[in-house]
């Protein structure tokens, strides 16, 4: 590597030459939470068309469910990227602020608990359905 | 990435002469201001992955996750639907 660069590089580590901050740690917390939450929707995602699925009752009916619930759910993968990108500035730019992502992290639980509400819904259907 | 290599070419003659009216001559106001802007990034970066505190977020990876299951799971329930109306291809 060249000097220059090598001389950056030394300067970077002496301007890095602070601890941890509770800013950092509510990051990285942060970072976690959205990942359960991701990962519950998608097992919540699944659960939903399946039963959307079970409870068709023609093949143009689930078709068109399965649609309108692809259109009605494109708003909380668009929350979920917000979030996403949020935490990517606040990682990197040390003065952006972290009410605001806190903000978006916090519409992303009541958009699941809907979905939850929705498969309640359409499993209590199926059973009907299927007595 | 040519935002970081224009930043680096800009460093060089920064930190070679340690001139910064000479880069700001090379470069002129804005390229140096970019520079710096982007170096400013650089420091960002390295400071978290140094400390060990916080990996950059990678947003457009975890977004793709996202996306990705959902497609699966979109699939998934296609297959599900054609199989129970018996509509499956061919």
């Amino acid at each position: 590597m060249r000097a220059p660069v090598t001389r950056l590089l030394v300067v970077l580590c002496l301007v890095a030459a602070c601890g941890a901050s509770g800013r950092q740690k509510a990051i990285r917390s942060s970072v976690l939470v959205v990942n359960e939450l991701r990962d519950s929707y998608l097992v919540l995602d699944k659960q939903v068309q399946f039963a959307i699925v079970d409870t068709a009752k023609t093949h143009e009916d689930g078709v068109k469910r399965l649609d309108e619930y692809e259109e009605k759910t494109k708003s909380i993968d668009d929350a979920f990227a917000a979030a996403y990108r949020a935490l990517a500035i606040v990682a990197t730019a040390e003065d952006a602020p972290l009410p605001n992502v806190f903000a978006l992290i916090n519409k992303l639980k009541p958009m699941i608990d809907g979905l939850v509400d929705e498969l309640v819904k359409l499993k209590k259907q199926a059973k009907e359905i299927k007595p | 990435m040519s935002g970081v290599q224009d930043a680096l070419k800009f460093a060089d003659v920064f930190f070679d002469n340690l001139d910064g009216m000479q880069a700001l001559t090379q470069f002129g106001s804005e390229g140096a201001s970019a520079a710096l802007a982007t170096l400013s990034n650089v420091i960002g970066i390295l400071q978290n992955a140094r400390d060990g505190k916080i990996a950059p977020v990678d947003a457009d990876a975890e977004i793709k996750t996202l996306l990705g299951g959902r497609a699966e799971n979109r699939a998934a329930a296609r297959a599900r639907l054609d199989k129970k109306f018996d509509k499956s291809e061919g």
